[in-house]
């Protein structure tokens, strides 16, 4: 009983202190959410980045892991579902590379992340099926449809 | 496909011939007599890609016709755009014998007698071997004419004179050979001569001096491009260049794109790779691989855009 109230005292305590230093959310926020979509998206394609890598060492290669296929381009499928929705307005500053041809042609920008999307789950469903003389063409187009975006949409420095 | 197409416009050809002949045994005669033709096609295509040359004579809009020109090309002097090279004897090069096509690629000069910017890299196909200038003129002829006129450069008022570029190529341009090492392998020659005499990799890789020229101690050592892209350093250095890349992440650099870290490339690098380098067979790709890793890797960090 006593250590609730103790608790609760230093609930209150902290609370108070937050409310003092105008502090509202987690201490390291900095209000900053178009960062945050940035840093996540990086994360993201970083992700993807990795799932190809994998993937392609296992089908260009032939690495010993072909169990794992399955889950790399699943990933790659459902990392790829909607690419144009971690690119709201607004996140065109700061440390990012995406263009601004991203937010001046959104129609072409949603048709080349479709594109790769839909080559994404024709690679998945070749591992799925285990129709192996499929990889490494689908492997191939998921690749295209990656450099056709990052071709018009992503700056190169 | 388009070598279907033009095996099959070979095939069209020397059929019509021996129609006018009076010969009827079409299913024999033609196929003896069209393997040296055919061969030399396909020899000319393959240099077509070898030598990047998609990349700058055919437009970007997705229909557009193939070597008809129209691509613009960022310089620090203006945008340039890739001439019409089909056939087309009024608006391509369909006039053009291959004395001139020789003097153009590997001499500079168009055939009236004026100098060609250094956009179209004739620094470098000049140590192109004749047997394959021969092949790759005999492609150009048996591609699709396409009637559509060049756009002039937009360049800036002091690249506009251009008697000014004889200047230049006092500089920086000799006639050269391309002469293979004798203490190589037959592969670290191949590569050589793939990038030194077909794919131009220096002209966008290796930083120029204030007249225009490639810095020779920093060949290949990476540069920033008039676009704002930066063409890396393609040296083995293990900080700044691709020391870190094995040969087999260059192979699939230039057949898929795809960097050691999974990521693709884009911008000029995506169009050379899509529009030429991923049409090499993968023992030139290796021999290319062979080639840059075997460089003197240079430390240089392409400084940061103004």
């Amino acid at each position: 009983m006593h250590r609730m109230l103790m608790n609760a005292r230093n609930i209150l305590v902290g609370s108070a202190i937050a409310l003092a230093l105008g502090v509202s959310g987690p201490v390291y926020s900095f209000d900053d959410g178009a960062e945050v979509t940035i840093d996540y998206r990086q994360g993201l394609m970083r992700a993807l980045g990795g799932n190809m890598s994998a993937t392609a060492a296992i089908v260009v290669d032939g690495a010993d892991f072909r169990d794992n296929l399955l889950a790399h381009t699943r990933y790659i499928v459902d990392a790829t579902q909607d690419i144009p929705a971690l690119f709201p307005e607004g996140s065109d500053f700061g440390e990012t590379d995406a263009l601004m041809s991203i937010w001046e042609d959104p129609e072409r920008f949603a048709e080349l992340s479709r594109e790769n999307h839909e080559a994404a789950l024709a690679l998945h469903e070749a591992v799925e099926e285990g129709d192996d003389a499929a990889l490494m063409p689908r492997f191939r187009s998921v690749g295209e449809s990656c450099r056709a975006c990052h071709e018009d949409f992503r700056r190169r420095d | 496909m388009l070598k279907y197409r033009s095996a099959g416009r070979g095939l069209r050809r020397v059929s019509a011939a021996l129609l006018a002949l009076g010969i009827a045994v079409l299913f024999v005669a033609p196929s003896a007599a069209d393997d040296g033709a055919s061969e030399l096609l396909r020899d000319g295509e393959y240099l077509l890609r070898a030598g990047g040359c998609v990349s700058c004579h055919t437009g970007r809009e997705e229909d557009a016709p193939f070597l008809a020109g129209g691509r613009a090309i960022e310089s620090p002097v203006g945008t340039f755009y890739g001439p019409n090279i089909t056939p087309d004897p009024e608006t391509g090069i369909g006039r053009w014998s291959q004395r001139d096509f020789e003097r153009a690629l590997q001499h500079g000069r168009s055939p009236a007698g004026h100098h060609y910017y250094p956009a179209f890299p004739y620094t470098t196909y000049a140590r192109m071997r004749p047997d394959d200038v021969a092949a790759l003129w005999a492609y150009l002829r048996t591609v699709e004419p396409v009637q559509r006129e060049n756009r002039p450069h937009d360049l800036d008022w002091f690249a506009r004179f251009r008697p000014g570029l004889a200047v230049w190529k006092f500089l920086h341009f000799r006639p050269a050979v391309f002469e293979p090492d004798a203490d190589a392998s037959d592969e670290w020659n191949r590569g050589a001569y793939l990038s030194s005499a077909l794919a131009h990799c220096a002209e966008c890789h290796s930083p120029r001096t204030r007249t225009g020229g490639i810095k020779p101690a920093l060949r290949y050592a990476g540069a920033r491009m008039a676009g704002g892209d930066v063409a890396p350093n393609i040296t083995p250095d293990q900080e700044t260049g691709i020391g870190s890349w094995s040969g087999r992440h260059l192979m699939r650099y230039l057949d898929l794109g795809m960097d050691p870290q999974g990521d693709f490339a884009g911008g000029p690098m995506g169009d050379v790779i899509s529009e030429g380098t991923s049409f090499l067979t993968d023992a030139d790709r290796r021999a290319l691989a062979v080639y840059f890793r075997s460089l003197e890797p240079i430390r240089h960090e392409v400084p940061p855009a103004d």
